[in-house]
């Protein structure tokens, strides 16, 4: 009796222990089971955010790009915590062919590149509104629309240049950014909250290689200050950063000039100046502007071609008017040429850098005449 | 005490102990079984709901390229009506400056692959003349297509959106440099503004 009782007892011991293991084992890969979905799941709404925040970015960007001469304010609150960063990159070479561009959420997969667009931003960028601002790039017709994006959580102070009629276009245009309109440094306050502050110094009294910056931005973190010193006429620009208690100039190489006709109030070239993190930015971009010019210049150098065969083979009241013939290709100075100029001045340029792109300015303004001639000779204008 | 015979047990459901815990193991694997029946059953509707999610994603992404990609076409320099130095014409397209867009890319079909395409990816743009005729000008054409292994080419998208945008033409040279067919229509008769309309394919 006592045998046959311990070996039922071992017996209920091992299917105890069995069905134990059993739920163990089957408890254990049903948990695995369920964590691999949620892992999975993480990873795959993880990958749509990013998706979803490059494509609605993206829109948000063609938008306000095509948006002429607007200034849009966008709330990314739903992005509150996230930085954003615009990147354009120039190697050596410095020609269109050397750029890399590219935007996105630092930390994460989310970024796009930017191979065409010109964005004039700071280098990285957090707030609840974002503000976009496009205006048209005019060699002298229009080449494309520059895109400035900046939020209300960088502030910029404008120092120097009173009365003069940059600073009031300034001022009436920017109604709505965060920015101080200011006559001495003193005025500047702690940047507190403020993800960036930039200084644009019109005259040269706040922005010097070495000098000490306003004591109450020497706490601010490196990379909170920055500063673009604009010359007097308005044609080139200096980029500044904060280098301990003093101003570090970045453009140590010499100041960056501005392309541009001169003609339009609201320089997109110049403004867009206003809006780059640095030098390295501003000309990588520009560059992506002066590929835009080149095939732009292309196109007018074709309908020149069907202008100059209207008015020598067209219609009879063409032909009558034997002016536009002149200004399209017989007078010294005429439009073929011009435009011939400016496009091997174009093909260098891409080619070989920023530096190589001075030039453009000058063949922009003949074209302009040029055009405004034929314009006055009641001839088809080529723009 | 009455015995019951095997028949019996089995028709009562009654069992010698070691069957019984035989039954057991075979019930905790039927629940199991069953239970992963179920998961089974919830993970196929679940990514069946995803894949058609997924394919309304599709088309909502692909509305709002063509969407974008209008909007670029209708501001694009290269083909929008200018007046010297004052505001570009809206929702006005130069002829003038099409056909100098068309020899521009017959004469250097690289810029559709290494610039154009950047801007517009793979889509077809035309511009459609309605009145005083029915004439259409491609602006801009890369169509997705593949190639069989004998070397024809086959589209290779699956979805197409299309959208119509209502334009005016501009031709300052009166159809000058047209073909024969449509310059006679315009040269002498002082047309320089027709009607028609901007249409752009976008495919996926």
């Amino acid at each position: 009796m006592v045998v046959r009782r311990r070996v039922r007892s071992k017996t209920g011991q091992m299917t105890l222990s069995f069905n134990w293991i059993f739920v163990l084992i089957a408890g254990t890969m049903i948990l695995l089971f369920f964590v691999g979905i949620i892992i999975k799941q993480k990873s795959v709404s993880e990958q749509k955010l990013n998706f979803d925040i490059v494509t609605v970015m993206d829109s948000i960007l063609t938008g306000s790009t095509v948006s002429e001469r607007t200034i849009n304010f966008v709330d990314i609150s739903g992005l509150a915590g996230f930085e954003l960063y615009f990147d354009c990159e120039l190697d050596d070479g410095g020609g269109f062919d050397d750029i890399f561009a590219q935007y996105g959420i630092t930390g994460s997969t989310a970024s796009s590149e930017l191979p065409m667009q010109v964005l004039f931003a700071p280098k990285t960028m957090e707030g609840t509104e974002m503000i976009t601002w496009s205006l048209p790039y005019k060699m002298p017709y229009k080449v494309m629309d520059l895109l400035m994006v900046t939020s209300t959580s960088v502030k910029y102070y404008v120092i120097g240049g009173e009365n003069t009629a940059f600073r009031t276009d300034l001022e009436n245009a920017t109604d709505g950014f965060t920015i101080e309109f200011i006559s001495d440094v003193s005025e500047i306050s702690s940047p507190g909250d403020l993800y960036h502050v930039r200084i644009i110094d019109l005259d040269g009294s706040t922005l010097v290689h070495s000098m000490e910056i306003p004591d109450i931005l020497k706490d601010a973190d490196t990379g909170v200050v920055t500063g673009i010193l604009i010359s007097d006429t308005l044609s080139s620009v200096n980029y500044f950063a904060k280098n301990g208690d003093v101003w570090n100039k970045l453009t140590s190489a010499g100041s960056v000039p501005i392309i541009n006709t001169g003609y339009e109030e609201k320089d997109a070239a110049l403004y867009g100046a206003l809006f780059s993190s640095d030098d390295e930015s501003y000309k990588c971009n520009m560059m992506k502007a002066f590929k835009r010019y080149y095939l732009v210049t292309q196109l007018y150098q074709e309908k020149v071609e069907e202008m100059i065969s209207y008015y020598e083979e067209g219609p009879e009241e063409a032909q009558a008017n034997t002016d536009c013939g002149l200004h399209l290709t017989e007078d010294a100075s005429n439009m073929e040429d011009a435009l011939n100029n400016l496009a091997s001045t174009l093909t260098t340029c891409i080619e070989q850098g920023y530096d190589y792109c001075t030039e453009l300015s000058e063949y922009a303004r003949e074209v302009h005449t040029l055009n405004e001639a034929l314009s006055g000779e009641n001839c088809e204008t080529l723009y | 005490m009455k015995t019951i015979n095997k028949k019996q047990q089995r028709k009562w459901g009654i069992f010698p102990k070691g069957r019984r815990a035989q039954m057991q193991m075979m019930e905790t694997i039927g629940v199991i079984f069953i239970f992963f029946v179920l998961v089974l059953f919830g993970s196929i509707f679940y990514f069946k709901f995803q894949e058609i999610s997924f394919q309304n994603q599709q088309e909502e992404l692909l509305a709002q390229k063509a969407m974008d990609i209008t909007l670029v076409t209708l501001f694009l320099p290269e083909i929008q009506c200018s007046q010297g130095d004052a505001e570009s014409e809206d929702n006005c397209v130069d002829m003038t400056k099409v056909r100098a867009m068309n020899m521009m890319m017959e004469e250097n079909p690289r810029y559709l692959t290494d610039y154009y395409f950047n801007i517009f990816g793979y889509a077809n743009i035309s511009v459609n003349m309605v009145y005083p005729i029915n004439y259409s000008w491609t602006v801009y054409e890369f169509e997705k297509t593949g190639i069989y292994d004998n070397g024809t080419e086959y589209s290779a998208w699956d979805r197409k959106e299309a959208t119509y945008f209502v334009i005016t033409l501009r031709d300052g040279m009166q159809g000058y440099g047209y073909d024969s067919a449509v310059s006679s229509l315009f040269l002498g008769n002082e047309i320089i503004y027709s009607f028609g309309y901007l249409k752009i394919e976008v495919f996926s």
